[in-house]
């Protein structure tokens, strides 16, 4: 089985790293950590991830405009997106929640959140019809 | 000699001079010559001897004017040839100094011419001494004394006549058969502007008269000539030839000769030109008075002692329906009004009459019409010159109009209060919308900041609690200090991580998901989330709550959070064992306030934030809006109560008043984070509900939450 590509945008370097140790400790995993928002878009097109781990709040552009772009672009809009986010504001929320390929997961968070999250998102993105909400 | 006695007497008395005491006839003789005098003392019975003559004899003129001067003298016989006087020249100065005394000269033959020229200047007879007998004496004494009398009394009433003539105002005349005067007083003369009214004589009154009053007064006398019929009292105006008018009050009498013959008029008349402007200017202010009244659209009236209408104008016989005010003589209320309002009336009026009182008032009346009219009526005492009351006077004064206009301008102004007192409602509705408007920015800024500590502190948090995960992989695990270390670090993440939760939750904007719920299922899930804190407590749960709870407009999620809130503050209280009891049910809302709402000194209600020393978070005036929630649980029918009791420790006194304040807690570091209070409290109050902790009886605290029931004050959002 090939390992999934899994990209994470997040401007904690600290917590990118650790997330990439421990998802590819689990050898399942091939993940892709980048801290710039900025350069989401291209490393994500030259990474091609099979899903996109994406922090909200952070600094320049933020998580749910970096999904947009992806959403714009023919060779990303259908990749599954898991935001990361530390609080959930209400408007994105409202925006977003009940769209389909989009997870929430609430730092701080553990290991095994993580996984699970990447594994329900791939098999809705396989699925299609799974219903999706907020964890 | 009898009738001579009399005359004398009677003539003298009426002449006023006076009687000789004796009533004798006081002779004075004067003559020089002894012979005669004894002559005439011999004729006259000699020196009196009758009685009826006091004769005495004086020889020259001085002395008789010595004697006249000191005594009265009834007669003089003179002579006139005297030692001291002679001739006509002797009569002429006895009688320029006493006139009134009548002289018969005694002359002789030589002297008769002397003594006729006498008579002639007022000698009353002569006599020719050498013809003097006793009895052609006598009477010519007699004759001389009586035409002396009888001239001197025509004399006295000629004057009489002329000073009524002379000196009268009234104009007195005297005319002719022609009307023509033949007599005039002086205030005639005068009244024509003529000097003398001598000058009138044989003119008439056409010649001093406009024709338009001269000929009617000819015609007025020729009447009296022909009828004899007086005319008496007749007022006359009089339009003078210069242009004059005046007015005067005649008497003409017919003139009668001593025959009874009419030979023309006499009258008197008086100029009452004055005293008929007087009566012109009475009349005047009168009629003046009378128009003005009756113009007047007051009622004016005037009622007498007997409470009987004297006078009024025309506003009360219109009001009344008469066709003249002279009508209203004599009348009385009850010929007008109804028995009830002529009884009242009259009640007032004697009120007036007799204590003098005045009344002011208004009364409501139906005119003629059968319309509703509005009266203000006054009524005083009519006094006379004295002070004494003598009847009333009444104005009444229609003032329906004025009263529509006033109850117009009343209406008016009753709807412009409201209208202000809607503005000033709207102001504060205004005021408080724009209040909340800026506790919601603050409250926005308040959670912009919460919710930047929040995801400083949470990525943080998740670097740690990420970095954990991937230590505890790799650190050998058979140290059970160091297992321990890492459950430490873990929970002291999972507090940090709540801490902030509840600090999101407290500052995040005010929105209530508001759906019919009962709040004894919300209980009942709520209980489901401490039950097993319950269990370990070993807590013992009592549970009343009512089947018959109304459904109530509730955000579920929200309440249950402020029930498990309380319970996890009661069961904190009981460290070890103890009794946890929850209770709900109806009561009226404003009983609920009576009971619970009113300070004391351990129960604390509805957050007394002290807004020194807090932090931001809390920046909304709890005390304003409580005060606005417990006034509308005044105004509104049930509210849903629940109750939350414990045995447990209780509040201490100095902390209840710290309760609701954030950040504030008496658990030990660890149990709890002082966000708790209020939390729940900003949520019932989200609600539109209330809160309160207190202390029980004995132990423990008692919390309690009420909401109104259905259909009554919402719980509002920011």
């Amino acid at each position: 089985m090939n390992k999934k590509k899994i990209l994470i945008v997040d401007d904690e370097a600290a917590f990118t790293r650790m997330v990439k140790y421990a998802l590819e400790k689990t050898g399942r995993y091939e993940v892709r950590e980048e801290n710039l928002s900025v350069r989401a878009l291209d490393v994500a097109l030259e990474f091609q991830p099979d899903l996109a781990i994406l922090d909200i709040m952070m600094p320049d552009i933020d998580g749910s405009q970096v999904a947009q772009l992806f959403k714009t672009d023919e060779r990303l809009k259908d990749t599954p997106i898991i935001f990361m986010t530390a609080i959930i504001p209400k408007e994105e929320l409202e925006s977003e929640a009940n769209r389909k390929y989009i997870l929430y997961l609430r730092k701080p968070v553990t290991l095994v959140q993580i996984v699970e999250g990447i594994e329900q998102a791939l098999l809705t993105a396989n699925t299609d019809d799974a219903p999706v909400g907020p964890f | 000699m009898e009738g001579l006695i009399t005359l004398s007497k009677s003539g003298y008395f009426d002449l006023g001079l006076g009687v000789s005491t004796t009533g004798a006839t006081r002779v004075l003789h004067v003559e020089d010559k002894a012979d005669d005098d004894l002559l005439f003392k011999a004729t006259l019975g000699g020196n009196g001897a009758s009685g009826l003559f006091c004769l005495n004899n004086v020889p020259r003129l001085a002395d008789a004017f010595d004697f006249m001067t000191h005594s009265d003298v009834d007669i003089v016989l003179l002579d006139l040839n005297l030692p001291d006087s002679c001739g006509i020249e002797t009569f002429e100065k006895l009688h320029a100094e006493f006139p009134s005394v009548p002289v018969i000269i005694l002359s002789g033959h030589e002297t008769e011419m002397i003594a006729t020229i006498a008579v002639k200047k007022g000698a009353q007879d002569y006599l020719v001494k050498d013809e003097i007998n006793q009895k052609a004496l006598i009477r010519s004494i007699r004759y001389a004394i009586e035409r002396n009398h009888a001239a001197r009394q025509a004399a006295y009433e000629r004057r009489l006549l002329s000073m009524m003539m002379e000196n009268i105002p009234d104009r007195i005349y005297f005319k002719d058969e022609h009307s023509r005067f033949v007599s005039a007083s002086r205030s005639l003369a005068e009244f024509y502007n003529i000097p003398d009214s001598k000058a009138l004589i044989g003119k008439s009154d056409f010649d001093s008269f406009t024709n338009d009053y001269a000929q009617p007064a000819f015609d007025d006398e020729q009447e009296i000539i022909r009828t004899g019929k007086p005319m008496i009292g007749k007022i006359e105006r009089e339009t003078l030839l210069d242009g004059r008018v005046c007015w005067a009050l005649t008497t003409k009498m017919p003139l009668r000769e001593d025959g009874g013959k009419i030979v023309g008029t006499f009258g008197i008349t008086k100029d009452i030109t004055e005293l008929f402007e007087i009566k012109q200017t009475l009349d005047e202010e009168r009629n003046l008075l009378r128009r003005l009244i009756d113009s007047l659209p007051d009622h004016i009236y005037v009622k007498d002692l007997e409470c009987r209408f004297k006078l009024c104008n025309e506003a009360v016989a219109a009001f009344f329906g008469l066709t003249s005010p002279n009508e209203i003589f004599g009348k009385k209320d009850s010929d007008f009004f109804s028995r009830e309002l002529a009884a009242t009336f009259l009640e007032e009026d004697h009120l007036i009459l007799k204590k003098g009182q005045c009344v002011n008032r208004e009364y409501e009346s139906r005119d003629k019409t059968g319309d509703t009219r509005f009266m203000m009526t006054t009524k005083v005492p009519l006094r006379d010159a004295h002070g004494a009351i003598v009847g009333l006077v009444g104005i009444n004064r229609d003032v329906t109009a004025l009263k529509t206009f006033n109850d117009r301008l009343r209406a008016a102004n009753e709807n412009l209060e409201k209208a202000l007192t809607d503005v000033k409602k709207s102001r504060e509705e205004l005021e408080e919308a724009h209040a909340q408007i800026l506790d919601g920015e603050k409250l926005k800024l308040t959670g912009r900041m919460a919710a930047g500590i929040a995801h400083e502190v949470k990525n943080p948090l998740a670097i740690i609690s990420m970095g954990m995960e991937c230590l505890s992989q790799s650190i050998p695990m058979d140290d059970p200090a160091v297992t321990e270390i890492i459950k430490d670090i873990n929970d002291a993440i999972q507090r940090a991580n709540l801490v902030i939760g509840d600090l999101l939750d407290f500052s995040k904007p005010r929105s209530l998901a508001l759906k019919p719920n009962d709040l004894n299922t919300i209980i009942e899930q709520s209980l489901l989330f401490v039950r097993h804190e319950l269990n370990i407590k070993h807590i013992h749960m009592v549970k009343r709550l009512s089947v018959q709870l109304p459904a109530l407009n509730l955000d579920a999620g929200r309440i249950k959070q402020v029930f498990v809130n309380l319970f996890m503050n009661a069961i904190h209280a009981m460290p070890d064992k103890g009794q946890l009891t929850v209770s709900t049910f109806v009561m009226p809302a404003a009983e609920f306030v009576e009971r619970n709402c009113k300070p004391s000194r351990d129960s604390i209600r509805f957050s007394t934030a002290k807004k020194t020393g807090t932090p931001a978070i809390i920046t909304k005036s709890e005390s304003g809006e409580s005060v606005r929630i417990t006034q509308a649980f005044k105004n509104s029918g049930l509210a849903v109560v629940a109750r939350v009791e414990d045995n447990g420790t209780g509040i201490p006194e100095q902390n209840l008043t710290s309760i609701f304040e954030p950040f504030f807690t008496t658990k030990l570091s660890g149990k709890g984070h002082g966000l708790g209070l209020p939390v729940t409290k900003q949520i019932v109050d989200l609600h539109g509900g209330l809160i309160e902790l207190k202390n029980g009886s004995y132990v423990g605290v008692c919390a309690t939450v009420a909401f109104l029931a259905e259909g009554d004050e919402k719980g509002g959002s920011v």
